[in-house]
């Protein structure tokens, strides 16, 4: 009984609707995860090469959306690969503080076993993982005071097949349920200073995420942070103010200033062979910076704290643990920068 | 708006299906709905992904999957009408806006009868136009139209009946 009207409406939509042409249809694209907010971009403009799977691709402070692709290393010889499962200490939306349901990790073991990059899997308790976590971590009291064995997530961990692409590997289990994070461990965190520095300063950039440059956040209901306001760059005054408080510090044995410039050159020729990540960074993405050398016997606490008091300082980070920290996300343990890295070692 | 923003948040408050799984497995519907709103194949894609990357954010999860299915219809008309909104604000003062699907470049793509129908159809009321391509696009019901537009089943009903004549007005015919 439709009319003719009808008729024409129905014919009309449904030539419309088949225009489209699914062979040129983007895939969608999950959005980056902007919690965790160790810049990625920073480790590295700080001179530590960290090549750690997707994971380590974590929010950054600029606006744009291509973060999330960076640390993709290409398809490769066989890699070791860690799926960490979720526990009530879980950071992140993924798990909504949770502890994934034995049936949920029997589920994901058949899963795993059925993938067919995957050549094997074993499961690591939290106790096995929390042995290694303190071997590793031998050196760095503060880090193992803060971590206790709940923080540290179980894992399976898979042994790739030559020619597996991670990258997809991540993708193609992401929002599984009862999966906290994944981790590429073959590509190893190598420890390769770029920069003799100890301390390095950053500077605000414009629009920046960074809360110390004035960027506000907010949580939502689901525990995802967003950007509700974005920093403000470091003014003139403000860098000079920085540089003469620099100036006075006893324990600065030496220090450089580099501009964005500089940084990107640094960062490019680092990341030479990493055409992903260098195609998302712009020189405007890379911060100002001072790197600062400290005179030896001297700590680098104070100086850390007072530097990060000063207006128009993004953040300030200490080498050494910043590695630490990089190395702590193999372990499926997220911490802020200043949880592990201030004070006394 | 106000209302549909707290069935959103109590939709996300409960649990079960996943959100991110009805996206991917009516990508492509979803894509065309967009479409047949704002009129141009990539604008469409945005509007989808956007929607996706909002709802994904939170992981967020339904108890009811037929209403998980209307909530992700709802996101994706919602961001339709921001994008015509944005062109009708950008476009005001400068020539108007001709969306590829139903424009004369697209001739190739539509006989001239199709264009006529799509044109009256743009033409008509937010409502009208929305309720018309749900039904006779998509073939939903009169209560998932409802679910989808966040209006009652009998206004669906008037507002499809209205769009009809005020359609077959435009095209000169008999409803």
């Amino acid at each position: 009984m439709s009319s003719p009207v009808e008729d024409r409406l129905r014919e009309a939509l449904a030539e419309a609707g088949a225009s489209l042409d699914e062979s040129a249809l983007r895939p969608l694209r999950a959005p980056e995860r902007r919690r965790f907010q160790v810049d990625f971009r920073l480790l590295a403009a700080a001179g530590v090469v960290v090549v750690a799977g997707a994971t380590v691709a974590v929010g950054l402070g600029g606006p744009g959306n291509e973060d999330r692709a960076v640390v993709a290393s290409p398809p490769s010889p066989p890699t070791e690969m860690a799926v960490f499962l979720c526990t009530p200490a879980s950071p992140g939306p993924s798990c909504q503080g949770r502890a994934i349901t034995p049936s949920q990790t029997k589920a994901l073991e058949i899963r795993l076993k059925g993938l067919p990059q995957v050549e094997t899997v074993a499961f690591i308790d939290q106790a096995t993982a929390y042995e290694g976590f303190r071997k590793t971590f031998a050196h760095n009291r503060k880090l193992l005071d803060e971590v206790k064995i709940a923080d540290l997530p179980p894992s399976f961990r898979l042994k790739t097949r030559p020619g597996a692409d991670p990258v997809q590997l991540d993708k193609s289990l992401r929002g599984v349920a009862g999966i906290q994070n994944i981790a590429d461990l073959g590509a190893a965190a190598k420890w390769e200073p770029s920069s003799t520095a100890d301390i390095s300063v950053f500077l605000c950039n414009k629009d920046s995420a960074v809360p110390e440059c004035g960027a506000e956040h907010e949580t939502r209901d689901n525990g995802d942070q967003w950007i509700t306001k974005e920093g403000k760059e470091t003014t003139m005054a403000q860098r000079k103010a920085i540089r003469a408080k620099i100036d006075e510090m006893p324990e600065v044995k030496s220090y450089v200033f580099e501009d964005r410039k500089t940084v990107y050159e640094n960062f490019r020729s680092e990341y030479a062979d990493n055409e992903r990540l260098l195609a998302a960074t712009k020189v405007a993405d890379m911060p100002e910076v001072f790197r600062i050398e400290l005179k030896e016997e001297s700590a680098e606490g104070d100086v850390v704290k007072e530097l990060r008091r000063q207006p128009g300082v993004g953040r300030v980070v200490y080498s050494p643990c910043l590695f630490d920290l990089a190395l702590a996300g193999r372990f499926g343990v997220f911490l802020e920068d200043d949880k592990v890295c201030t004070g006394d070692k | 708006m106000e209302v549909e923003l707290l069935t959103q948040r109590e939709a996300l408050a409960r649990e079960r299906v996943d959100i991110a799984s009805i996206f991917a497995e009516h990508h492509v519907g979803l894509v065309r709905l967009a479409l047949l709103m704002v009129g141009d194949q990539a604008s469409a894609e945005d509007v989808v992904q956007e929607a996706f990357a909002r709802t994904h954010a939170g992981r967020a999860r339904m108890r009811d999957a037929d209403k998980a299915l209307a909530y992700v219809r709802s996101a994706v008309l919602n961001g339709c009408r921001s994008v015509l909104r944005r062109r009708a604000t950008v476009f005001r003062r400068a020539v108007p806006y001709e969306p590829p699907v139903w424009s004369a470049e697209s001739a190739v793509l539509l006989g001239e009868e199709r264009r006529e129908v799509l044109r009256a159809l743009r033409e008509l009321p937010r409502r009208q136009r929305e309720a018309l391509t749900l039904r006779y696009y998509f073939d939903l019901s009169d209560q998932e139209i409802a679910d989808t537009m966040s209006v009652g089943v009998s206004t669906v009903r008037s507002t499809i009946a209205r769009g009809l004549a005020a359609l077959a007005r435009a095209l000169g015919e008999d409803a």
